[in-house]
């Protein structure tokens, strides 16, 4: 091989390097591009997701506004709901109060389950059971004010029968504070 | 011709070329060596101004898909916690619906009872799987049936309705039970200020 067709070669091989240097730049240009037009499908779909998480959102928002603001008003009487020892305290206390004869009264904690389905936000109550003989009027009176005084409280059985003496009653009654823990 | 004698020139034959001549078409080899660099320089610039264009595109994009990212999971955190609060609040108005006072109740049935009727046993019990439901069981001694629809008047009064009601009456003594459940009246709320009697400001 002569140096002139050297020089040739070293031509050819030249433009074949300029040549591959410039489909490498191309090639890297396309990729980016392609990248990011990538990127931007990738943008759609998240926006599209993002649509859909506030769309189910407000929903949520929407249906749950009512059930929101009713128990909003009764958050504050939950807030206070005492220990156990601390209702049995508050129960028996207003039983003395009451200046009732009472024959006898019961406390135990128990679950507390609705519908078969444990509740999770008051997973425990404390039951009263309270047993009196007393006037009518005393007995009532005493119930409904205990329902005013602890809206919280549910009176979970009450039974009236005929008492010991003249016109007295006896009152049966299952009084029920849930516990948050 | 004289030639100077300090003029003496090497007269020399022509030297053949070393190596023979390329054919004619080599000569464009130079030229196109010459516009494949430009090529390159055009082809380059063009490749390397496009690659910054995208890639600073990318960049962009790839922001905006964080940004929108964090959204998302800002948004699903919402929800997660609107989720829980509804839960808390699914279980705290099944407590509430199943707690409203019976004493009212009780009071409207003994009140419904008439001269000639007496109770002899009245109990209202909450069933302990569907606590807004309740049992009702009433012994009456009276002497006409019409004194139990009295007192059914006054429960439904009390906007309850009955279920499954059953009746016996042996001789003057009236044995009635059924299940009651609250019928929510349009409009109406269970509030903590319509339990105590006093403005909801919290207890």
């Amino acid at each position: 091989m002569n140096s002139k067709q050297l020089a040739c070669i070293l031509l050819l091989v030249g433009m074949l390097v300029a040549y591959q240097i410039g489909q490498s730049l191309r090639n890297r240009a396309a990729a980016t591009a392609m990248q990011a037009d990538q990127a931007d499908a990738e943008e759609v779909g998240q926006r599209t997701q993002l649509d859909a998480e506030r769309s189910v959102l407000v929903d949520l928002q929407r249906q749950s506004k009512d059930l929101i603001e009713f128990t909003t008003l009764w958050e504050p009487f939950f807030a206070i709901i005492e220990e156990q020892q601390a209702a049995e305290t508050g129960i028996s206390m207003k039983v003395r109060e009451a200046n009732m004869l009472n024959i006898s009264q019961r406390y135990e904690q128990l679950a507390h389950t609705i519908n078969n389905k444990p509740n999770p936000s008051l997973p425990t109550m404390v039951r009263a059971t309270l047993a009196f003989d007393d006037s009518y009027f005393k007995l009532l009176n005493w119930l409904g004010m205990m329902e005013r005084i602890k809206p919280t409280m549910r009176v979970g059985r009450v039974a009236l029968s005929k008492g010991s003496r003249g016109d007295d009653i006896r009152m049966d009654v299952v009084l029920e504070v849930p516990l948050k823990k | 011709m004289q030639l100077a004698a300090d003029q003496i020139d090497d007269f020399k034959t022509d030297r053949k070329d070393i190596t023979p001549p390329l054919p004619m078409v080599f000569r464009l080899l130079p030229i196109l060596f010459y516009l494949s660099l430009v090529f390159l320089a055009v082809i380059g610039t063009l490749a390397l101004w496009h690659n910054k264009v995208a890639a600073d595109r990318l960049q962009a994009t790839q922001q905006r898909v964080a940004t929108v990212q964090q959204e998302i999971a800002s948004t699903k955190a919402s929800r997660a916690a609107l989720e829980e609060q509804i839960r808390r609040s699914t279980d705290l108005e099944g407590w509430v619906l199943a707690s409203r006072p019976l004493q009212p109740l009780v009071v409207a049935i003994t009140r419904s009872i008439g001269p000639n009727s007496s109770i002899v046993e009245l109990s209202l019990e909450r069933d302990p799987e569907t606590p807004s439901r309740l049992k009702l069981g009433l012994r009456l001694n009276t002497d006409s049936d019409k004194q139990l629809e009295k007192t059914l008047d006054a429960i439904r009064d009390m906007d309850y309705r009955e279920i499954s009601p059953t009746q016996t009456m042996v001789r003057g003594d009236l044995s009635y039970r059924a299940s009651l459940v609250w019928q929510k009246p349009d409009g109406a709320q269970d509030t903590p200020a319509s339990r105590t009697g006093q403005q909801a400001t919290g207890p």
